[in-house]
């Protein structure tokens, strides 16, 4: 084979691959496109378990996981461990763990300290249960986990529980 | 094999990398709206009212979250015939609970001076799915049934005021 024809090869290869690529990029990214829902989220503003309020575009930059969680669900308290591990262990690459507490302050203040919870906590008004339902979460049940890009692009909704092979996958 | 074909194999190869998506796809099944997952219906025989709960397979109902109102104020006949019955389930967070994963049934009699009137009366009710992974949130469901009524579904499907029952039903 002469080198012009080896050369065309590889540059078709290369583009194909990288045409390929940016298809697969853009399915990735568009599997949750920005809309307005999330972009109200990513607007609001909580209280925080200290009394202060907090926006969360404080996070703004980092790939971040919101968890919509409650003490009185089952399936929330069992995966928040996974989100202890997942924030230690992950925070140097940038990922930002928030959670929204559907839920009073006392029992959210004692669950949070049961399990060392060691990323911000805010507590949400039921009407978040209402708005969720336009973010991918129909049923508004919980738990309900979205991550964001450092550019708040959703990479991924999860209703349900999420989980730390996911997370570290995220990251990697 | 040529130079051509190990191209052609390798950005196959490569394309197909790019394509695959960062996270696992590991995403539990939708959660059932919450009146297909606990569908209720009711009826007025005999001076009774008599209450059914169908309970979807791998869904659960907490028997201590039910609440009973008639006409708006408690209903502590059919309040007891509710929580009175369900299995122990040993939850790893909340202890020893009794949940309904089979059909709800429920019985009160109609006190004498309301029994020329509809019956107006509401449950309250918060289960989950084992399946799903997750919990629904408080809901309320109204009747508005006449003496003889058979196999009535509730007037309402919506949710009323979920501040309200969130205030009742988890917060402690």
């Amino acid at each position: 084979m002469n080198t012009g024809r080896r050369a065309l090869l590889l540059a078709g290869a290369g583009l194909t691959a990288a045409g390929l690529g940016a298809a697969g990029g853009y399915w990735w990214l568009s599997h949750g496109a920005v809309d307005g829902a999330e972009s109200t989220l990513l607007g609001a503003s909580f209280e925080g378990l200290d009394g202060k309020t907090v926006p969360i575009s404080t996070w703004r930059g980092k790939s971040l996981v919101v968890n919509f969680w409650a003490t009185w669900c089952g399936p929330c308290r069992e995966e928040m461990p996974d989100f202890v591990k997942a924030q230690r262990e992950f925070a140097a690459k940038g990922l930002q763990f928030v959670g929204i507490a559907i839920d009073r302050r006392a029992p959210t203040e004692k669950f949070v300290a049961e399990i060392g919870v060691n990323y911000p906590i805010l507590l949400g008004d039921v009407a978040w249960l209402e708005a969720v339902k336009k973010m991918g979460n129909p049923q508004g049940v919980l738990p309900f986990s979205l991550v964001f890009s450092p550019d708040g692009k959703v990479m991924l909704r999860r209703v349900g529980r999420l989980k730390y092979d996911e997370i570290a996958a995220i990251v990697a | 094999m040529t130079a051509f074909a190990r191209f052609g194999a390798l950005t196959v190869l490569a394309a197909a990398a790019l394509c695959v998506p960062a996270v696992p796809v590991a995403a539990p099944p939708p959660p059932l709206p919450v009146d297909e997952a606990f569908a209720l219906r009711a009826s007025w025989i005999d001076g009774s009212v008599q209450l059914r709960v169908e309970v979807a397979p791998g869904h659960y109902l907490y028997a201590d979250r039910f609440e009973a109102t008639w006409a708006g104020k408690p209903w502590p006949a059919l309040q007891r015939s509710l929580t009175a019955g369900g299995k122990p389930k040993q939850d790893p967070h909340f202890g020893l609970v009794r949940v309904y994963d089979a059909p709800v049934e429920a019985k009160a009699r109609v006190a004498p001076a309301d029994a020329q009137s509809p019956a107006a009366f509401s449950i309250v009710f918060q289960g989950c799915s084992e399946v799903a992974g997750i919990c629904y949130p408080p809901a309320e469901r109204k009747f508005a049934l006449t003496a003889g009524g058979r196999d009535q579904l509730p007037s309402n499907r919506e949710t009323q005021s979920l501040k309200d029952l969130f205030r009742k039903q988890v917060s402690q």
